[in-house]
C-alpha cells in the first residue's frame, strides 16, 4: 500500500515529461514519416539514374531521421526523470523528509525506478511503436512487409532512456564533488551509447543489459549507503 | 545480510571498472591529439625530404610486350608535385615524353579488379548494426510496371532472398538451387563473402553477383534464373576479380571496352589456383602459376582476357619485405595462357626506384610518446586479443595497435606509477593486501590505474595526535602508533539556560 502510494506521487510529479517526451516523438516522428515517404517513392521508379551502373540495394525507409528524435526523446526523457527523482531532492535538501518515513528505502527507490521503467519502456516504447506503425500505413504505394529489424533498434534506443535515467541517478546520489568521479557514470553511458550505435544486434543487446546491471548495482549500493542524506 | 554484504564488494569492483574505463579512454582521447597535432606541418617528420626522385616501372600492352616508364617527380611549391615520364620500348628506344598529366598516347592492359564485390560482405555487417540510423534491409527492386515493383528481400539469418509485391504478398524464394515459390524448397546460401548488384547497359535487368565461401552465383532477378558461375566444395573463394563482365556504361568509371576485353571472372581459391570464367565464348579455364623462389614472396596477381589472350601477371617481392625505399622494388612476371590451358612465362621485369624517404604520416618522436602511456596490459590482451573475429567491434578497436606499449618507455612509466602510489598509500593503506593488489592494478594499467587509483582513493590527511605523522581521517586508528582519532576533551557541563 505505502509502495503504490509512492509510486502514485511518483508518476504524478514525472507525467509532465512523459507527456512532453511522448509528443515530440510522436508528432515529430509522425511528421518526417508523412514529408519524407513520398519523396523516397518517386525515387524507387526512377529508373533512368541506374542504367549501366551499380546498383543502390539497401533500402533505407523513412527512417533516417526519425532515429534521431527517437534517442533523443528517450535520452531527454530518461535525464528529466533522473533529475527530477534523484537530483531534486539533493539540491532541495528534501532527502530527509522522503527517507524517514514507515516505508522502507527499497520502497522508495523501487516506485522511483518502476515510475521511470513504466515511463520510458512502455509509453515512451509504445509511442514508438505508434510511429513505426504508422510508417506502414502512409507507405501504401511503396509497401512491403514490415522490416521488424528496425522496430527493435528503435527500441534499443528507447530502452537506452533508462541506462540515462540511472547514470543520472548514480551521479545525482554521489557525495563526491562534481568535478572529480560525480559525473563518471554520465561518461560510462556515453561510451556504451557510442558502441551500441555501431555494434550488432546482438551484441547491442549484451551491451545494454550490463549497462543496466551495472549502473542498477551502483544506484542500489548508493542508495543504501545513505551517503547522499 | 548476506545480500548486502554481497552487494558492496560487487559495488566497488564495479566502481573501479567504470572508473578506469573512463580513465582509459580519457588517455586515448588525449593520444589521439596528440598523434594528431603531430601530423601538422609544424611537426611532421619532414627531413629528408626529397626535391626530386625518379622511378623506373614497366606496363605491358596488348600484344603481350611491355614498355618501361622512366617518371621523374619534382617537388614544387606549397607541397604539390610534377611527373615527368619517359616511355622506352623493350629495346630501350623513347617512344614517348612529357608530363604525366597530359595526353599519355599508348594504350596499356588493364586488369580485373575485385571492386566492391570482396569489400561488400563487410560492409553488409556495418549495415545491419544497431545505426545512428537504424539498420537496412539488403533489397533488390525489379519494375513489374511503371507503378509497381518486386522487392527481394535477403533474409540474413535463412540466407535466403525473398521477393514481395507491393501488397506485402510473397512471390518467392531464391536459395542455392535457384528461384522457387516454397520456403521449404529452398536451399539456403552458403556464409555470405561479397555481392554486387547492377544493371546492364541498354537494359531493365536487375543482376546480382553472389559470392560465398565456396561458390559464386549470378541472380538475374527480372528473369528470376540463378546461374552457378563457380563452386569449389574442397578450398574456400579466396578473392574474385571481374572485367568488363557487368556491362557498364562507357561514362561508368570502371567500364572496359568490349571491343578489345572478353568479360572475364577471376575466381582466385586459397591453394592459389585460378578459375577463369569467360564469356563471348563461354568457358572455364583453370590454370596455377608456378611457385616463386624461396626468398620471394608474393604480392599481388592480375589477370585480364583480351579478345585474343589471356594475360596473368605476378608481382612478387625480396623476404623479408625491406621497409625502405618505399614503395618496395616488386618484381613482374607475364604469363599467357595458351588454348591448352599451360601459361607460358613471356617477360619478366623488375621496376627500380630510386633511394628516397617516404614522406611520414607523423612525427615518430610524438608516435613514440603516445605509447609510453598506454597500459603494459595490452601487451597481454591486445590488440590481437580485441581483434579476434566477432570480438566487439573489430573497426574501432584497431586504434590499439597504433598505441601498443614498445620500448622500456612505458615499463619506466608504469614503475614511476608504481611509487607513486606507494608513497600516496603509505598514510592511507587499509590493509596490506588491499595495497599490493592496488600496486599490480597501478602497475598494467599505468597512467590510467594510477589515476584510477588516486580517484578511489581520495582522503584527507591529518597529522596524528599521539605519534605526530600523517594519517587518514578515513581509518579509525593510526598507521603508524594504532592510536584512535583524537576525541574532545571532557570539559564541565554547561547547562542552557531556560
Amino acid at each position: 500500500m505505502k509502495f503504490w502510494a509512492l509510486f502514485k506521487r511518483e508518476w504524478r510529479e514525472s507525467a509532465p515529461f512523459i507527456v512532453v517526451a511522448m509528443l515530440a516523438l510522436v508528432v515529430l516522428g509522425f511528421g518526417l514519416i508523412r514529408s519524407t515517404a513520398p519523396w523516397m517513392a518517386a525515387g524507387v521508379f526512377d529508373e533512368n539514374n541506374y542504367h549501366g551502373r551499380e546498383i543502390h540495394t539497401y533500402y533505407r525507409y523513412p527512417f533516417g531521421q526519425v532515429a534521431a528524435i527517437v534517442w533523443m526523446a528517450s535520452l531527454g526523457l530518461g535525464l528529466s526523470l533522473g533529475i527530477r527523482h534523484f537530483w531534486e531532492p539533493t539540491l532541495t535538501k528534501t532527502w530527509a523528509f522522503q527517507i524517514h518515513r514507515s516505508a522502507s528505502r527499497a520502497q522508495i527507490l523501487s516506485a522511483k525506478c518502476l515510475c521511470a521503467i513504466l515511463a520510458i519502456q512502455v509509453f515512451l516504447g509504445g509511442g514508438w511503436a505508434g510511429v513505426y506503425a504508422y510508417s506502414h500505413v502512409i507507405q501504401q504505394e511503396m509497401i512491403r512487409p514490415p522490416y521488424g529489424r528496425i522496430f527493435i533498434d528503435g527500441y534499443i534506443y528507447v530502452s537506452f532512456g533508462l541506462v540515462i535515467y540511472l547514470a543520472t541517478a548514480v551521479a545525482g546520489l554521489m557525495s563526491s564533488r562534481w568535478y572529480t568521479t560525480r559525473f563518471f557514470s554520465f561518461v560510462w553511458a556515453f561510451l556504451l551509447f557510442l558502441y551500441v550505435v555501431q555494434a550488432q544486434l546482438v551484441m547491442a543487446l549484451i551491451g545494454l543489459a550490463a549497462g543496466l546491471m551495472i549502473l542498477a548495482i551502483l544506484l542500489w549500493d548508493q542508495f543504501s549507503r545513505q551517503e547522499f542524506a | 545480510m548476506k545480500r548486502v554484504h554481497l552487494r558492496s564488494p560487487v559495488a566497488r569492483l564495479l566502481r573501479v571498472f567504470l572508473t578506469l574505463l573512463v580513465f582509459l579512454c580519457a588517455v586515448h582521447i588525449l593520444q589521439a591529439v596528440v598523434r594528431e597535432v603531430s601530423t601538422s606541418p609544424l611537426f611532421r617528420t619532414s627531413v629528408p625530404e626529397f626535391s626530386e626522385y625518379t622511378d623506373t616501372h614497366v606496363r605491358f600492352l596488348l600484344d603481350g610486350t611491355y614498355h618501361t616508364i622512366q617518371s621523374t617527380v619534382t617537388r614544387q611549391a606549397r607541397g604539390r608535385h610534377e611527373r615527368y615520364s619517359k616511355i622506352y620500348d623493350a629495346n630501350d628506344q623513347l617512344l614517348w615524353e612529357g608530363l604525366s598529366s597530359g595526353e599519355n598516347p599508348e594504350k596499356y592492359l588493364r586488369w580485373a579488379s575485385g571492386g566492391h564485390l570482396n569489400s561488400n560482405g563487410r560492409w553488409m555487417s556495418s549495415r545491419h548494426a544497431v545505426r545512428a540510423e537504424f539498420s537496412q534491409a539488403l533489397e533488390v527492386l525489379v519494375n513489374t510496371s511503371e507503378t509497381s515493383y518486386w522487392a527481394w528481400r535477403y533474409q540474413r539469418h535463412n540466407r535466403i532472398f525473398a521477393g514481395y509485391t507491393m501488397q506485402g504478398q510473397v512471390v518467392g524464394y531464391v536459395g542455392r538451387n535457384g528461384f522457387v515459390t516454397e520456403r521449404s524448397r529452398c536451399q539456403p546460401f552458403d556464409r555470405l563473402a561479397g555481392f554486387l548488384a547492377w544493371v546492364p547497359e541498354g537494359t531493365r535487368e536487375r543482376k546480382m553477383l553472389w559470392l560465398t565461401r565456396h561458390g559464386l552465383y549470378q541472380i538475374d532477378f527480372t528473369e528470376q534464373i540463378l546461374q552457378s558461375l563457380f563452386e569449389s566444395p574442397e578450398v574456400a573463394i579466396a578473392q574474385v576479380r571481374t572485367h568488363g563482365w557487368l556491362s557498364l556504361s562507357p561514362e561508368d568509371h570502371d567500364y572496359v571496352d568490349c571491343n578489345l576485353y572478353r568479360p572475364l571472372i577471376d575466381c582466385e581459391t586459397e591453394d592459389g589456383s585460378h578459375h577463369l570464367i569467360l564469356r563471348e565464348p563461354e568457358e572455364i579455364k583453370h590454370c596455377v602459376l608456378p611457385s616463386v623462389e624461396e626468398e620471394r614472396t608474393i604480392r599481388q596477381t592480375q589477370v585480364t582476357a583480351t579478345r585474343k589472350d589471356i594475360f596473368l601477371v605476378r608481382h612478387t617481392a625480396p623476404k623479408p619485405e625491406p621497409t625502405e625505399p618505399w614503395p618496395h622494388p616488386w618484381e613482374r612476371s607475364l604469363y599467357r595462357l595458351d588454348s591448352q590451358g599451360v601459361l607460358q612465362e613471356i617477360t619478366r621485369s623488375t621496376s627500380s626506384l630510386s633511394p628516397r624517404v617516404r614522406m611520414a604520416h607523423g612525427n615518430t618522436v610524438f608516435e613514440q610518446g603516445v605509447r609510453i602511456v598506454s597500459p603494459l596490459g595490452y601487451r597481454v590482451f591486445g590488440p590481437q586479443w580485441f581483434l579476434g573475429e566477432g570480438v566487439l567491434a573489430a573497426e574501432s578497436f584497431r586504434w590499439f595497435a597504433t598505441v601498443m606499449p614498445v620500448g622500456i618507455g612505458p615499463w619506466f612509466l608504469s614503475l614511476l606509477c608504481v611509487v607513486m602510489t606507494v608513497w600516496h598509500a603509505w598514510n592511507r593503506q587499509s590493509s596490506w593486501v588491499s595495497h599490493a593488489v592496488w600496486l599490480v592494478f597501478v602497475g598494467v594499467f599505468n597512467v590510467a590505474g594510477l589515476l584510477t587509483y588516486l580517484a578511489l582513493h581520495h582522503a584527507v590527511l591529518v597529522r596524528c595526535g599521539a605519534c605526530g605523522k600523517k594519517r587518514s581521517l578515513t581509518r579509525p586508528s593510526c598507521v603508524h602508533c594504532a592510536a584512535g582519532l583524537p576525541r574532545p576533551q571532557p570539559e564541565h557541563t554547561i547547562l542552557i539556560p531556560a
